[in-house]
């Protein structure tokens, strides 16, 4: 990771600008999104818990410690995922989120909530994320 | 539509206000997928490169690409170290004003 942001300081001009967003770490909840509500169903689990989001913000510390970046801003946002099934959900982690799990429980609960819900309802998955803008620094690789 | 990303804009009109004005500026967009953020504001920028190792996002990108944006927008498969190597005498000269690290870190 370290690398990539080095071959990105590189890449940039001297008073470039690198803009990055990762999910934040925290687990994304995932409900059944009917009108303007939302019933909580459960969590999104990861086979390795989240751990390479905690090593790009370990990553991005590093750089900007040795003056490559100069953090100017970040902030928390909540990234939503809306499927129309169940199924189509689960088609879409399998082809975009290669290390999740979604635990059977919360997969019938799913099913259940947007059976029973009067006007249908959604998936809905909550996924905090982060963007933050670093400046180019001018010390030198090394 | 059965799955939606961002359907409120949320991250999309963040992105817009820490990238601020694009005028004149090379862009490169590592982690570009199938361009869903690259449409929104490539459109502002001179020029704009987006990058992906999936080559059939990019192979997507490629056909969706609005007629308005070509000769603009470049779409490569490959990761950032493969474009770096690839591109290493060009850069030297034409380095990029913003770069954009899209959940790829």
């Amino acid at each position: 990771m370290v690398h990539a942001l080095e071959l990105i300081w590189k890449m940039l001009k001297r008073n470039g600008v690198l803009i990055e967003t990762h999910p934040s770490g925290a687990k994304p909840s995932i409900g059944v999104r009917s009108g303007e509500k939302i019933l909580p169903c459960g969590i999104l689990e990861e086979t390795d818990d989240f751990i390479e989001y905690f090593q790009a913000e370990e990553a991005l510390a590093n750089v900007a410690s040795r003056g490559w970046f100069r953090l100017e801003r970040r902030d928390d946002f909540h990234f939503i995922v809306l499927a129309d099934t169940p199924d189509e959900f689960v088609k879409f982690l399998n082809e975009n989120y290669s290390d999740a799990i979604l635990k059977p429980e919360v997969y019938e609960k799913l099913v259940t909530r947007i059976e029973v819900e009067e006007h249908g309802g959604q998936v809905e998955m909550d996924e905090l994320g982060r963007i933050s803008r670093y400046m180019r620094g001018e010390e030198a690789l090394g | 539509m059965t799955v939606q990303l961002d359907p409120e804009q949320v991250e999309i009109n963040l992105l817009k206000d820490y990238m601020g004005s694009l005028v004149d500026k090379r862009i490169l967009e590592i982690g570009c997928g199938n361009g869903r953020l690259t449409w929104t504001y490539a459109g502002q920028a001179f020029q704009v490169v987006g990058i992906d190792p999936k080559a059939e996002a990019i192979t997507d990108a490629i056909e969706n690409l609005p007629k308005s944006m070509q000769g603009k927008v470049d779409f490569e498969a490959c990761t950032l170290e493969e474009y770096a190597n690839q591109h290493y005498e060009a850069m030297r000269h034409k380095k990029f004003d913003l770069a954009f690290l899209s959940w790829s870190l």
